[in-house]
């Protein structure tokens, strides 16, 4: 079927993206698993109304909004707060992290590898979500602002606030626990 | 333009978001600025970092999804019944159906029980009645040889009166009499003695005439009668010839 052979084309090389959406919103492998599939089954049933030229922001869209279903669906289930959302700073409080004590920036060249990744991961999973998905769609899927807009259903302005503070964050996280691991090394 | 304006485009400038001229004016600042430069050069190494960052998916993630797919777009138009088990997870779907498939063969099982064969869970009944009888210390609820003593006790604990007859002069003695549960209802039961072989004898009311039925139920001698609106089931370890005996004084 042509209809069908055109939605694979556009949206099977995007599926790694999508899982990595879907992933850092849950944090979870099989759910993110559950979330790329229901998102995929529901961009093919909508296909005839995707008008655009690139299928990403739509296709984003589509799995963010899945993942963010499974996410409420499975808070009102437990019924509970996970502690990151409780102790998340609100996007426009100033929650102060400490500056760390490394003298240069040789010192993170040093960290490479698999400490390297678990420790750039830790720090992107300390950001409040809304940070992280900026991140995921900006740094990771290039998107541009616009798009990034679009998935995230904000103004173009909070998208640049939002990336520029979890840019902040982000580097202040990880200078943190290059130095946390020196003072172990020490 | 002052260090901190443009220290505010180092991440447009980074994402290809500045319009041209802006976009010269900040490369321009930052190749006479070591403070932006440096800040520069750390976004941009912030962004090689975070790269590594991904997770991966499941190498079988695409292939499930085509097949998902392939499945949904065979179905085409479907019911809304269909669409439910066409989204659940595909071993939910396997679940339902074996689900379905236990329930229709226990309500059949449960059917057949019902119809084939309320005497077996008679008999089951009976013989686990007349065994709890054993195992108690005291067998009857209301003991005495005296048939007027047993008969006015069930008067007001069932809707009907069993017969009590003293058949001492038969060589059945009566011990006395209890309520037991059987068959789904309240029964009367009378408990005699032949040479130290306890007989019970369940009675309640029933619409049928039937002659005296022998079985043998786990090791036990059973002989089973309706009569004048009654039914009689009487159990013992008694000998077969001499438990036959009884439906004909009763």
């Amino acid at each position: 079927m042509d209809r069908d052979q055109k939605f694979e084309r556009l949206t099977l090389p995007h599926m790694e993206a999508a899982y990595n959406i879907a992933y850092w919103i849950l944090r979870s492998p099989p759910d993110a698993e559950d979330v790329v599939q229901e998102a995929y089954l529901r961009a093919y049933r909508a296909f005839h109304t995707w008008t655009g030229v690139d299928i990403r922001p739509w296709l984003f869209t589509i799995v963010r909004n899945s993942a963010y279903q499974v996410l409420s669906l499975r808070k009102r289930r437990a019924n509970v707060i996970s502690i990151e959302d409780a102790f998340a700073p609100r996007e426009d409080s100033e929650t102060e992290i400490p500056e760390p004590a490394s003298e240069d920036r040789s010192v993170e060249e040093r960290l490479i590898g698999d400490a390297e990744q678990a420790m750039v991961r830790s720090a992107l999973a300390k950001l409040p979500q809304i940070f992280r998905e900026v991140i995921i769609l900006r740094e990771w899927e290039e998107l541009s602002y616009h798009a990034i807009a679009e998935v995230m259903a904000v103004p173009v302005g909070t998208v640049m606030s939002r990336l520029a503070r979890a840019r902040g964050l982000l580097g202040k996280h990880l200078a943190q626990l290059i130095a946390t691991e020196n003072s172990h090394v020490v | 333009m002052s260090c901190e304006q443009f220290q505010a485009k180092l991440g447009p400038m980074l994402d290809n978001e500045l319009p041209s001229q802006e976009r010269n004016a900040t490369i321009a600042h930052v190749n006479q600025c070591a403070e932006c430069a440096r800040d520069y050069e750390r976004l941009q190494a912030l962004q090689r970092r975070l790269l590594t960052a991904r997770v991966q998916m499941p190498r079988s993630l695409p292939h499930r999804v085509r097949a998902r797919i392939a499945l949904e777009g065979e179905e085409g138009i479907q019911q809304p019944v269909k669409r439910f088990f066409g989204r659940a997870r595909p071993y939910l779907r396997h679940a339902a159906v074996l689900l379905f498939a236990c329930g229709i063969s226990a309500s059949a099982a449960l059917w057949w029980g019902r119809t084939a064969n309320d005497r077996e869970l008679i008999v089951r009944d009976v013989v686990s009645a007349h065994v709890r009888g054993l195992l108690q210390d005291n067998s009857v609820q209301v003991a005495s040889l005296d048939t007027h003593t047993v008969k006015p006790w069930f008067a007001g604990r069932l809707d009907f009166t069993p017969v009590v007859k003293d058949l001492t002069a038969e060589g059945f003695k009566l011990v006395g009499g209890r309520l037991d549960y059987v068959g789904g209802q309240r029964v009367a039961v009378l408990v005699y003695t032949r040479q130290k072989h306890q007989i019970s004898v369940f009675i309640w009311p029933s619409a049928r005439e039937t002659s005296p039925t022998m079985v043998a139920p786990n090791g036990f001698n059973l002989v089973s009668w309706s009569r004048s609106g009654m039914t009689f089931w009487a159990i013992s370890d008694l000998g077969q010839a001499e438990l036959e005996e009884l439906p004909r004084h009763l």
